[in-house]
């Protein structure tokens, strides 16, 4: 399959779920400080993974697009709440090449707007009960709930970490965080959903868990070193961004472990205080020491260990299922992630 | 799409038509890191599952009527908790199923012995043979050590290789006594036919452990058979 084939079909699962997201948004007041700012994320371009995992899983196990598209829908808004949300709390001010919500309103706006977005989100879900019945509805509804609670479990993992300037980590520590703050939302749950819709409710969905999981962590590794070495236009967020925010990336936490002493010290006390003036300089020195230590190589690796592991739990747990278009997008949806550059 | 793979009519055997995927890699020490990442990856998804499973169990305690028990009317609401204690049960050995290769044709049991530990047998509603629980006979105090011993029997005439895999112990409000806490004694080994290996487990409990029952499954990583819960009972 092409790139320009996987960005179309991106493309178009993507169309399904802001589709979606327009028809539930209420044409009432108040517009300006609310619903009008509702649709902004979403219609800034998505890259489309949720709709596209939920909907193509769902059309490999034999269910039709129409089954899938409220669930899809929800992802896709319950994942632009996050941003808005996830934007305030990093304090970002650029999200996909334009200024984040709250650079360009107020704080207090992008948060309330971040909370109607989440409220909406259980429109289409609700809708499922017509499309699905009640039971499946119920049960994809509860897939959410345990969904949402992983991710905010997860952030709440990393700010403690900089809120508490934690220099101590390991690979371990930073894949459960990673598993709560991306895995389940971006590729095991959209997974999970679109096997149940599309086999009725008859697939047992808790061994999609680990092509999931290793496909969400590959995609999230990849998600960190295009941070440090992305074109920017291509990328939509700050080169460098995520040191200047003293994320705990992969990258960091090798260099944690990798740097010596007196470096140690320095990056620590840069941590502390990431927002203080002067700190761009450092940002830069802590991208040469990441490049002098290995750490976005030895990243690198660790992305195409977790992919190849995608791939053979892909080859375990879909081979069952006869060839098809949507079966093929998964597949390579897997080495896509890794090979993107934005 | 930079790597372009091929799939056989059954999508099952693939290979990879682009070696570039695997450019900058060293071929010499790429299992090795690769198998320790994953595994990483692997056992803390495990501990995440279980840890949710808990955390599930514990919230269906909270919402037990006890007057409705008391009432009488309590056989819909005892067999709704024992249907979920059961999915939860699957939920938990689904996950560490898929991480072994099951090894048919073996028939093996697990025995324990006492030393500083005493042995307890608990039915397995899913599988239909038996998971067996080792636990220690005194508690041991935050800060301590202890060790339970267990004996493997293999009672086939083919040897059998063991690996066995180590997990945090999960207990009150999630807290946990970390793998690394753990040693397993000899963790990997051949087991010669119709022979028995004791294994001692050594737990580290850390001093800031908080009281209670800790809890996590042993098992091995090639067969799901032999496994074994291992609990133990930190007191102040």
């Amino acid at each position: 399959m092409q790139d320009a084939v996987m960005k179309s079909m991106l493309s178009e699962y993507a169309g399904y779920a802001l589709q979606g997201i327009m028809h539930i948004i209420p044409d009432k007041e108040p517009k300006k400080y609310l619903y009008d700012l509702i649709a902004d994320y979403p219609t800034r371009g998505g890259k489309g993974f949720r709709p596209g995992l939920c909907i193509a899983t769902c059309r490999a196990f034999g269910g039709r697009l129409d089954q899938a598209l409220n669930s899809a829908t929800a992802l896709e808004l319950f994942h632009n709440a996050f941003l808005v949300h996830d934007d305030v709390e990093d304090v970002s001010y650029v999200r996909r090449n334009k200024p984040t919500m709250h650079q360009y309103n107020n704080m207090g706006i992008a948060v309330n707007v971040g909370d109607a977005m989440n409220v909406l989100s259980l429109k289409p879900l609700l809708k499922n009960k017509e499309v699905l019945g009640p039971a499946l509805a119920m049960k994809i509804f509860e897939e959410i709930e345990h969904m949402v609670a992983e991710t905010v479990e997860g952030q709440a993992i990393e700010l403690g970490w900089r809120k508490d300037n934690v220099c101590r980590l390991d690979d371990a520590d930073y894949m459960r965080m990673i598993l709560k703050k991306t895995c389940w939302y971006t590729c095991i749950h959209p997974v999970r959903i679109g096997a149940m819709i599309g086999s009725c409710g008859k697939v047992a969905v808790d061994k999609f868990n680990r092509f999931g999981y290793f496909m969400g962590t590959a995609f999230q590794i990849q998600d960190d070193i295009l941070n440090l070495v992305a074109e920017e236009n291509k990328y939509g967020k700050e080169i460098g961004g995520d040191i200047i925010e003293g994320k705990r990336t992969l990258m960091l936490i090798h260099l944690f472990k990798t740097c010596n002493k007196k470096e140690l010290e320095k990056l620590a006390l840069f941590l502390s205080d990431t927002q203080a003036d002067g700190n761009h300089e450092i940002a830069a020195w802590i991208m040469r020491l990441m490049d002098k230590y290995g750490s976005i190589d030895h990243c690198r690796k660790v992305a195409k260990y977790m992919a190849g592991a995608a791939l053979k739990e892909f080859c375990s747990v879909f081979a069952a299922l006869p060839d098809s278009k949507d079966k093929k997008f998964i597949e390579e949806l897997i080495v896509y992630m890794i090979n993107r550059d934005y | 799409m930079k790597d372009s793979r091929t799939s056989s009519s059954n999508g099952n055997k693939r290979k990879p038509s682009d070696k570039k995927w695997f450019t900058g890699i060293d071929p010499n020490g790429v299992m090795n890191n690769a198998q320790r990442i994953l595994n990483t990856a692997v056992e803390v998804l495990e501990e995440e599952i279980a840890a949710g499973i808990l955390a599930a169990k514990k919230i269906e305690k909270k919402v037990i009527d006890v007057d409705e028990v008391r009432s009488g009317n309590a056989e819909e609401l005892m067999s709704r908790i024992r249907r979920d204690t059961h999915d939860a049960v699957d939920i938990f050995l689904d996950a560490l199923s898929v991480i072994a290769n099951y090894v048919n044709g073996l028939s093996e049991t697990i025995e324990k012995t006492k030393k500083n530990g005493v042995a307890k047998e608990a039915p397995n509603p899913v599988s239909g043979y038996q998971v067996p629980t080792v636990k220690n006979d005194l508690p041991v105090k935050a800060g301590e050590s202890m060790d339970i011993t267990i004996e493997l029997s293999n009672d086939n005439e083919k040897p059998m290789e063991v690996s066995l895999r180590k997990a945090a112990l999960v207990g009150p409000d999630e807290n946990k006594i970390a793998a690394k806490n753990i040693i397993i004694s000899p963790q990997t080994f051949t087991l010669k036919p119709l022979s028995k290996q004791k294994v001692h487990i050594a737990v580290k409990v850390p001093v800031i452990c908080k009281p209670g029952s800790y809890s996590g499954l042993f098992i091995d990583n090639k067969n799901t058979r032999i496994c074994t819960v291992v609990v133990v009972d930190v007191i102040k």
